[in-house]
Order: structure tokens, then C-alpha cells, then sequence
């Protein structure tokens, strides 16, 4: 029997009284890769939240491998939803990525063996040459690909991911993704995403969040769950109606 | 040279190189954290410690320093448990402990003449002990963040992610709040409650442009104050001049100076830019 990794029992929580998640259960086999969908406001990030033991649930029991999360925090990666830049703060993409590193040298200066983990984490997602580079310096892309390698240094068993591909290019998206799916089976890789048509070519399992949570192992997406997890679109596009005129505009031009 | 005959002036540059150094360690927590207002309302509120020496006709330093060290830690719990009233509780305490302090120094009798030296810092007041105890808590000020350096640089570029890694967030920004305390009270006999404020923020603000890292800004930050500190109290003693504001006044000369200085080169680089255009 598959070891599971992540598993949420009756799990409810929200924010003052409104209720944003309500008795959810979810269980995430070890090694696989789940996304986590639906619309804004559902409570993916909450969850996510919960997983990371960063919030307390109102009722449930949440376990990583068996045990509550705050106790095997080294074992999680995680790369938070829209890190902003702290302007004020001098850092280089090498500093950023080694506070992944656990248990670290006291003091200004790094360890030999930090630095080896730093610069493979920077190489696995391509960015090694912009080690000592100010992440003021560097694009939205690349800061993304520098939080990823921060996540992946501590050599997590999880990895957690809160929209990883916000500022990335397309192209840049693919790459991560055939990333993040190679770390298939080497780790179990949770990915909140909205970018569902690139994650669907590497999931094991879909997750769809609005309150309460569905679980289906079908990758392909049809546009009837599209239009279930996210609503149904009701009023006519203007862009539709746009393009039919197109004909009718060139015919009284020919007139 | 003359100056260095004096005991008094010996001590002063001790004094200034011991607050060179918690100036340049922790103003950079300070500003990066966005802890500006908050070390100004620690500061002033150090002075309802000045006004219980007084009262109690107790040493003034080690005074201020137990005072300030409770404070913090009190200011420290409410700011953490209550992030978005922080600037509301500042506010209330830097005004409550000037309160404090003016009260309790209406109540002692006589005449305080060295009230404005704690106001305005000044080069006379400084004792051997005061020297001693300065030097103790700029050794702990520099211990602590050498040692809690890459978690102070975690929890101020993202103290969300800092708790996922188990960082205990809250007990750092609780340090950092003690260490400012430690550092208005190493800072209060030289440069004044009043004026310190500027000794945490101007050098930060002139080291930063080539920082890269933290631990840079604070290399330049501790030169920049020594050097404020050490041309302010020559300043001082040719010219008779109160030590916190010829040291702040030298602070902002040099800010403008270095703020000039930027104006132009960029214009210089502008109209480069424009030659080649055309």
C-alpha cells in the first residue's frame, strides 16, 4: 500500500466567522504530484497554510507523514504566493536561496558545504551564473526561479508551491513544470496553480478547492469541469460578438 | 594633540566608537524592518528612566538601562501580538514615558543642570562605569545579532516563510526590540535622547547604495558613524559646541552632500545619454 504523505481528516477553518474551509478531507499519496485548482477566494492557499502548520484549524486533523507539520518542517519546501521584494533589504540570490539551508553556521559568513548545496540547488533551475547578483538586479522570472531553489536546497521530501509560475514566461512555465515533474517519485510536489492546461500534462492527481475539496485522478480537463470549478461564463464576449460582425462589415464594404 | 589630553575627551571617544558600532549593527535591523518610529518612541520614552534617576537620586545610565531593557521587552510583546496597532502603541508609549519622565523631574527638588546632557547628549557626563556598562551592552548588541544574523535576515525578507522553516518570528523581532533599547541607551550620554534617532537611520541611508548584503551595510554603516561621531566631537571641542548636535550636524551634512553628489552624477549620466541620441 502507497505511503501517503499528506492527509487532511474533517478539516474545517476560517477567518474571523466566516467559514472558508468545511470538512475537508484530502489524502496525498507519497512521491506524486498534485495540483490544487479553483477559483479565487476558494481556500487554496488557506489550505496550503494549514499543511505548513502555519494556521491552526478550527476542527480536524491535519498529518505530514503521520505527524503534525511543525514537527517535520525539515522535511517541507515551500515557495510562498507573491513574495515582494524588500527594497530596504540588501540580499544576493545566494543569500536568499541558502535560507533553505537547515541548520546553518552562525555568523556573516557561509559554509563550504552550504555553498555546494546553494549552487546545485541554482543549477537544477538554471540560474547558477546569477549567484552574486543582487535579487534587485534580476527579473520576476528569475526571482521566481531563485524562491524555487530556496524551496529545493533543504532536500525537502514535500514540496509545497503557492502559484510558482506568477511572473514566469511561458516559456519559463513549461521549464517548470518538466522540473517540478521530474521531482516526481524523489518527492511529493503540491503545486496551487491557475495554470491548469501546462499542469495537467504532469499531474498525478487534481485537487479542486472551493470550500470544500473533490479529488479526481483524471488529467484531462474538459470544459465542463472548467466550467464547474470556475463557473459558467453567461454574458456574450464583446469580442465575440466583434468577430461575427467582421463578415457582415467586409460584405457592405464589397456593396 | 590637545583634545586627547583631556579625560573626559578620552572618554567621549571611547563613548563614540562604542556607539559607532551598536549605531552600525543595529540601525540596519532598524530601517530594513521598518522599525524607525518605533526606535524613536523607545528613545524618548528612555527618558521617564532619566526622570526616575533623578527622583530617586539613583546613577542615571544603569537606570535608564533597566528601565529601557522592561520597556522594551513590554513595548516588544504588545507590538508583536498586535502588528497592525504597533504605530498606535508607539505612539502612546513614546508619549507616556516623556510624560513620565518630565513628571518625576517636577517632583525632584533643585536645580537639574544635567538634564539637557541627557536631552542633547554631552562629552562631560560620561563616567568610567557608564563606559563599562556601554561597552557590556554594545558586546551583547553585536554577540546577539552576529549570532541571530541569518535569521534576522530571513524574518526581514519574509517572516511567513521564516515560520515554515520553525524560526520563532516573534522572538526575534522581540531581540531586535531589546537591542534597540540596548543601543538608546549606549547612544543617550554622547548624542541625546532627542537626536539618536538620526544616528540609526543616516548612515544606513549613505551605506546602502553599494550594499549587497546585509553584513556590508553594516560594515558601512559602523564607518560612516564613526566617522560622524569622530569629526562631531572635534567639532565640539574647538567650538564649544554641544556633542549630539555637532555629531547629527556633521550626519547631515554629509547626507546632503552625498544626496548632491547622486543629483548630479545622474544628470551628468542623463545628458550622456542624450549626446549619444543625437
Amino acid at each position: 500500500m502507497q505511503k501517503i504523505a499528506i492527509s487532511l481528516k474533517n478539516v474545517s477553518f476560517g477567518y474571523s466567522k466566516t467559514r472558508v474551509l468545511d470538512r475537508v478531507n484530502l489524502s496525498i499519496p507519497q512521491g506524486e504530484f498534485w495540483a490544487l485548482i479553483g477559483p479565487n477566494g476558494g481556500g487554496k492557499t488557506t489550505l496550503l497554510k494549514l499543511i505548513l502548520g502555519l494556521l491552526k484549524p478550527w476542527e480536524g486533523e491535519i498529518k505530514v507523514f503521520g505527524k503534525p507539520a511543525k514537527e517535520i518542517a525539515t522535511k517541507i519546501g515551500y515557495v510562498p504566493q507573491q513574495v515582494r521584494k524588500n527594497m530596504l533589504l540588501p540580499l544576493t540570490v545566494f543569500e536568499l536561496v541558502s535560507m533553505g539551508v537547515r541548520s546553518q553556521k552562525r555568523g556573516f559568513f557561509y559554509a563550504s558545504k552550504t555553498k555546494e548545496q546553494v549552487q546545485e540547488a541554482l543549477e537544477k533551475v538554471g540560474i547558477s551564473s546569477l549567484a552574486s547578483k543582487s535579487i534587485l538586479d534580476i527579473s520576476g522570472g528569475q526571482f521566481q526561479r531563485a524562491l524555487v531553489a530556496r524551496a529545493l536546497v533543504g532536500k525537502p521530501e514535500i514540496l509545497i508551491f503557492d502559484e510558482p509560475t506568477a511572473n514566469v514566461d511561458p516559456e519559463g512555465k513549461v521549464c517548470l513544470y518538466e522540473l517540478l515533474s521530474s521531482l516526481k517519485g524523489e518527492m511529493t510536489v503540491v503545486v496551487v496553480t491557475h495554470d491548469l492546461v501546462i499542469a495537467s500534462a504532469s499531474i498525478d492527481g487534481l485537487a479542486v478547492v472551493n470550500r470544500q475539496v473533490r479529488v479526481s485522478r483524471e488529467k484531462e480537463l474538459s470544459s465542463q469541469l472548467l466550467s464547474l470549478i470556475y463557473g459558467k461564463h453567461t454574458h456574450a464576449c464583446a469580442v465575440d460578438g466583434f468577430i461575427q460582425e467582421i463578415p457582415k462589415y467586409f460584405a457592405s464594404k464589397v456593396k | 594633540m590637545e583634545i586627547f589630553q583631556f579625560s573626559f575627551m578620552q572618554h567621549a571617544f571611547v563613548a563614540a566608537l562604542l556607539l559607532s558600532i551598536a549605531c552600525g549593527f543595529i540601525g540596519p535591523l532598524v530601517v530594513i524592518n521598518r522599525q524607525v518610529f518605533l526606535a524613536g518612541g523607545m528613545a524618548h520614552a528612555a527618558f521617564g528612566g532619566v526622570g526616575l534617576a533623578f527622583f530617586f537620586s539613583l546613577p542615571v545610565l544603569p537606570t535608564v538601562f533597566v528601565y529601557t531593557f522592561f520597556l522594551s521587552l513590554v513595548f516588544g510583546l504588545l507590538v508583536v501580538n498586535q502588528r497592525e496597532l504597533s504605530e498606535t502603541i508607539v505612539g502612546i508609549i513614546w508619549a507616556g514615558g516623556m510624560a513620565l519622565g518630565i513628571i518625576l523631574l517636577d517632583l525632584t527638588p533643585g536645580y537639574k543642570t544635567e538634564l539637557t546632557s541627557y536631552l542633547f547628549g554631552s562629552i562631560l557626563t560620561l563616567s568610567k562605569s557608564d563606559l563599562s556598562l556601554a561597552c557590556v551592552l554594545d558586546f551583547l548588541l553585536v554577540g546577539t545579532i552576529w549570532w541571530k544574523y541569518k535569521e534576522f535576515v530571513t524574518i526581514s525578507f519574509d517572516s511567513e516563510y521564516a515560520k515554515t522553516l520553525g524560526i520563532k518570528v516573534n522572538n526575534c523581532f522581540l531581540i531586535l526590540i531589546v537591542l534597540a533599547g540596548f543601543s538608546v541607551v549606549i547612544l543617550m550620554q554622547l548624542v541625546g535622547i532627542v537626536l539618536l534617532i538620526s544616528l540609526l537611520t543616516i548612515p544606513v541611508y549613505l551605506a546602502k547604495p553599494k550594499s549587497d548584503t546585509l553584513y556590508k551595510m553594516i560594515f558601512k554603516s559602523t564607518l560612516w558613524s564613526l566617522f560622524f561621531s569622530y569629526t562631531g566631537l572635534f567639532l565640539s571641542f574647538y567650538f564649544n559646541l554641544n556633542s549630539g548636535a555637532a555629531i547629527i550636524s556633521v550626519a547631515i551634512f554629509s547626507f546632503l552632500l552625498v544626496n548632491l553628489k547622486r543629483m548630479l552624477l545622474n544628470k551628468e549620466s542623463k545628458t550622456v545619454f542624450v549626446d549619444g541620441q543625437l
